[in-house]
C-alpha cells in the first residue's frame, strides 16, 4: 500500500488488545484528543496490509493512581505541563473492520478482518480519501447517504444489495428516521433498483409543499412526478391542500379476512377468543358477507349466533362494537367497486412507485393497520407467485419490490410475527422479491428473530438499552459499537451496518430540504442508467422548476 | 578547578573525600570529579565533619565564649582534630577524551584528587538526563534534596529555566512511576 496518511490524522501506536475486544492505541501527546470521538473510521498501517477500524472508546489514564486522590499543584505551569505530558495519556479502542492488501479492485475488495495489526503500527484518522476508497464510488448502484462526521467525503450505499433483504431504519422519537427513510426511497428511485410502496402514515413521503409551514419539505411526488404515484385514503385531506392524488382508496368490508383483525387485536383491545370468532363468522356467512352480517345484527340475533356456534356473548358483542366502529372508516364501502390491488399491481408494472397516504387518518393506528396489512397481504401472496412462476428466470422475474412500514412493532411484534405476512416477508429468502423496509422508534418491541434477519441496519441514536441490544443483535462487534449508537448526536446522524455498506460506519446523513438537496437528489445526480430515464428526469426538473 | 580533597573510601557506586581543609567541602548537589585513569563524576550527596578520630568525639567548649568563631580561635588545635568528609554518588566517567554516563570499570583510587568541576565539565552532564535516572533511582538518603540542588546548579547554564525544569520533570516522572508527589517536592525544591 502506498496510501500517505496526512501526518495530522497521526493518533498513535497500536500497544495491545485483541481481534475480538479490539486493539488498544496508545495516544500521541500531540493528538487532539477532544477532537476524537466514538465511532470515527481509523486506518491502521500494519506490516502487510492496511486495517481499517472504528472507534469504540477513549480513555483517559495516568500513570500515577494518586493523581486521583492527591493531585499536582496544577496551578503550576510546570506541574501541569509536565503533569500532562508524562504522567496523563489516553489511549482508544479500535475494532477492526476490513483489511485491505494491496489497492482496492473489484478483484481484490476490502475482506472482514480477522486479523489484527503488530504491536506499534501507526494508526491514523481516516482520511477522505480512505473512505471514497472503502466505499465505493459514484455509480448506478451505489447511493450517497450521507458523510463521515468530520469528513467531507460521501458515504455510499450499495442500493442492488440493499434491496435484496429486508432492512430497518431506527432510533428515538426525532432523531431523523422519516428524513433519512426518505432518502433511502429517493435512492432507490433514482438508481431504479426496486419499486417501493411506502405506507404513509404522517403523510410525509409523498406529497408536500410551503403550505404545509415551515419545516416541510419535498415528498418523492414532488421530486419524481412521472415515477411516483399516490393513493390516497382521504379525498377530503387532498383537497384541501390543493393536491389530486393519482388514485383515491376504497376498500370493501368483503376484502377485510379475519387475519385483518387478529393483528389489530391489541389495538382494539379484543380478547383472543373475541378474534377467533371470526374465523366462525366467517365460515358461517361466507368470506365475502361476514362483516356486513355482522355489524347488522341485533341483540337477539347476536344472541342466537352465539348459542348457535357455541361463542361468548360478550366476546361476540364487543367484537360487534370494534368491527362497527371500524367500518365508520370513510375509506371503507360494502362492496368493494375499484381494483385496488389490482391498480396497485399495474402501477408496479409500469416501474411506478407507490405512496399510500393516509391523509386524515394520520395518526389513526388502526387505520394504518388495517389497511397495511390487508394490502400488504394481498400484495404480496400475488408478487410471491410471479416470483415463484418465473422459476428464477431473471427475465421474467417481477422487479424487487420494498415495503416501507412505519410504527413497524405494531406487525412484527413477539407475540404476532410469526403469523403476520411481515413476519414471513422478513424471514423468506429473497427469491420473493419482496422485502419491508421497516421504520421503528421502539425497536425492542419488535420480534428478535425478524431484527436478526435485517439486512441493513440505519440506526439513529437510541438511549433505552432494550433498544439498543435489539438493534445491535447478531452484529460483530456488537457489544463495542452500542457505545457508539447511544452516543450519537441527537439528530441526522445515524450508525449504518450490514450487508449494504463494507463496514459499521457513523454519518451526519446527507441534507435534505434545501433547494440544492433537491436538485442533487432529482437531477441526473449520479448518471441515470438510461438516456430514457434521462429525459423523464429532465422533465420532472421542469415541471418541477419551470423551463429556463 | 579547585581541588577539594583526597579519595579515602571507595565502592562501585560512590566514593568518599576528605577535605584539605575543615568544612571547605563542595556544596550539595555540586558536580565533582577525581583524578585517576577513568577520571570519575559524582555528585555531592552528604557532607560529614566530626574527630579525626572515631572513638573521640568532639566536646562541648563554648560556654565562656561571647561568639561562636571565639571557640575556633582560642582553640587552634581544634583545626587539626576534625575533619570534613564529603560522599559523592558516581554518575559518570571519562574514557579517554569522551563522557560516559554510567559506572566506571573500577572506582577511582584511595588519594585520587577530588576537584571542583568547570563549566566545561558541567554543561554537558546538566542536559544530560540519564543522570536524573541515575539519582532519582539510588536509595540514597534525603535524594530529593540533593536532585533539587544538582538542577538548581544547573540553571546558570541554561537560556530557559522554565523549559528545562520541564524537560527535567518529564523524565523525573517517567523515572519515579507512580510517585508524582515525590517529583512535585523536587521541581518545588529547585525554586524555593
Ligand atoms: N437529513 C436531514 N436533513 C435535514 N434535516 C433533518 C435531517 N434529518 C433530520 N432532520 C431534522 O430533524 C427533524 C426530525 O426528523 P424526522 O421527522 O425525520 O424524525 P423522526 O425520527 O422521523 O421523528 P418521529 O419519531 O417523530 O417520526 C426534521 O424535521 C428535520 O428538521
Ligand atoms: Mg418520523
Amino acid at each position: 500500500m502506498t496510501t500517505d496518511n496526512p501526518v495530522g490524522n497521526y493518533l498513535g501506536l497500536v500497544i495491545g488488545g485483541s481481534l475480538n475486544q479490539g486493539v488498544d492505541v496508545l495516544l500521541d501527546p500531540e493528538a487532539d484528543i477532544e477532537g476524537i470521538g466514538g465511532g470515527q473510521q481509523v486506518v491502521i498501517q500494519g506490516k502487510n496490509m492496511r486495517f481499517f477500524g472504528i472507534i469504540t472508546d477513549i480513555t483517559l489514564q495516568s500513570t500515577d493512581q494518586s493523581i486521583k486522590t492527591n493531585p499536582p499543584d496544577l496551578s503550576d505551569p510546570v506541574m501541569a505541563s509536565i503533569t500532562s505530558k508524562a504522567a496523563m495519556y489516553a489511549t482508544i479502542r479500535v475494532i477492526m473492520a476490513l483489511t485491505i492488501s494491496g489497492t482496492i479492485s473489484d478483484s481484490d475488495p476490502p475482506k472482514p478482518a480477522r486479523n489484527i495489526p503488530n504491536h506499534f503500527s501507526k494508526v491514523y484518522l481516516a482520511s477522505d480519501e480512505d473512505i471514497n476508497m472503502v466505499f465505493g464510488s459514484e455509480d448506478q448502484r451505489h447511493f450517497w447517504i450521507g458523510t463521515p462526521p468530520d469528513l467531507e467525503s460521501r458515504v455510499r450505499l450499495n442500493l442492488e444489495e440493499f434491496v435484496k433483504r429486508s432492512n430497518g431504519v431506527f432510533g428515538k422519537s426525532g432523531t431523523g428516521k422519516t428524513f433519512l427513510t426518505r432518502l433511502l426511497l429517493i435512492g432507490i428511485v433514482q438508481k431504479n433498483t426496486a419499486v417501493n410502496l411506502v405506507f404513509d402514515m404522517e403523510n410525509e413521503y409523498g406529497w408536500a409543499g410551503s403550505f404545509e409551514g415551515p419545516g416541510s419539505v419535498k415528498g418523492l411526488k414532488n421530486l419524481f412526478p412521472s415515477k411516483v404515484a399516490v393513493f390516497s385514503l382521504d379525498e377530503y385531506y387532498s383537497r384541501r391542500r390543493n393536491i389530486t392524488p393519482d388514485y383515491l382508496v376504497k376498500i370493501g368490508y368483503n376484502e377485510i379476512e379475519p387475519e385483518d383483525i387478529e393483528i389489530l387485536r391489541e389495538n382494539l383491545n379484543l380478547s383472543s377468543v373475541a378474534a377467533d370468532a371470526c374465523y366462525t363468522l366467517r365460515d358461517v356467512y361466507g368470506k365475502d358477507n361476514w362483516i356486513k352480517k355482522l355489524i347488522a345484527l341485533d341483540r337477539e340475533a347476536l344472541q342466537e349466533l352465539s348459542n348457535k356456534n357455541n361463542l361468548n356473548l360478550m366476546a361476540l358483542s364487543t367484537l360487534q362494537n370494534r368491527i362497527r366502529g371500524l367500518t365508520r372508516f370513510s375509506f371503507l364501502e360494502e362492496k368493494s367497486t375499484g381494483r385496488l390491488v389490482e391498480q396497485i399491481l399495474d402501477n408496479i408494472d409500469a416501474g411506478k412507485h407507490i405512496v399510500l397516504e393516509f391523509g386524515g387518518f394520520k395518526d389513526n393506528l388502526d387505520a394504518y393497520i388495517l389497511v397495511t396489512n390487508l394490502l400488504t397481504r394481498r400484495i404480496h401472496s400475488m408478487y410471491a407467485e410471479r416470483a415463484d412462476a418465473a422459476m428464477g428466470d431473471e427475465s421474467i422475474m417481477p422487479k424487487p419490490l420494498v415495503i416501507t412500514i412505519e410504527e413497524a412493532h405494531k406487525f412484527l411484534n413477539q407475540g404476532i410475527a410469526s403469523q403476520t405476512v411481515f413476519g414471513t416477508i422478513a424471514r423468506e429468502d429473497r427469491k420473493r422479491r419482496v422485502t419491508l423496509l421497516i421504520v421503528d422508534q421502539r425497536p425492542s418491541g419488535i420480534d428478535d428473530e425478524v431484527m436478526s434477519q435485517l439486512g441493513t441496519k440505519l440506526s439513529c441514536l437510541l438511549d433505552n438499552e432494550k433498544d439498543v441490544d435489539s438493534v445491535m443483535s447478531g452484529a460483530s462487534g456488537s457489544r463495542e459499537l452500542r457505545s457508539v449508537l447511544s452516543k450519537l448526536e441527537s439528530k441526522q446522524q445515524s450508525l449504518i451496518f450490514g450487508h449494504s455498506v463494507p463496514m459499521p460506519i457513523v454519518v451526519k446523513v446527507r441534507d435534505f430540504g434545501t433547494p440544492e438537496s433537491y436538485s442533487t437528489l432529482m437531477g441526473p445526480d449520479e448518471k441515470p442508467d438510461t438516456a430514457e430515464t434521462l429525459e423523464e428526469l429532465e422533465q420532472d426538473r421542469q415541471d418541477f422548476f419551470g423551463k429556463e | 578547578m579547585v581541588r577539594l580533597g583526597d579519595v579515602i573510601a571507595t565502592s562501585t557506586g560512590t566514593f568518599t573525600a576528605q577535605c584539605y581543609e575543615l568544612y571547605h567541602s563542595p556544596a550539595l548537589g555540586d558536580l565533582v570529579k577525581t583524578n585517576g585513569h577513568y577520571p570519575t563524576f559524582g555528585v555531592v550527596y552528604n557532607i560529614y565533619t566530626g574527630g579525626l578520630d572515631p572513638t573521640r568525639k568532639p566536646t562541648a567548649r563554648g560556654q565562656n565564649e561571647e561568639k561562636e568563631e571565639d571557640v575556633y580561635n582560642n582553640n587552634p588545635q581544634l583545626k587539626h582534630l576534625l575533619r570534613t568528609d564529603f560522599e559523592a554518588i558516581i554518575v559518570g566517567h571519562k574514557m579517554g577524551s569522551e563522557m560516559l554516563y554510567h559506572l566506571p570499570p573500577v572506582p577511582p583510587p584511595i588519594y585520587s584528587f577530588v576537584h571542583t568541576c568547570d563549566e566545561e565539565d558541567t554543561k554537558p552532564i546538566i542536559s544530560n538526563m540519564s543522570v536524573l535516572r541515575t539519582l532519582a533511582t539510588s536509595n540514597l538518603e534525603a535524594i530529593e534534596e540533593v536532585i533539587s540542588a544538582y538542577i538548581r546548579n544547573g540553571f546558570k547554564y541554561q537560556l530557559d529555566n522554565t523549559e528545562f525544569l520541564k524537560t527535567v520533570g518529564v523524565h523525573l516522572i517517567s523515572n519515579l512511576p507512580g510517585e508524582l508527589k515525590k517529583v512535585e517536592y523536587i521541581l518545588k525544591r529547585v525554586t524555593r
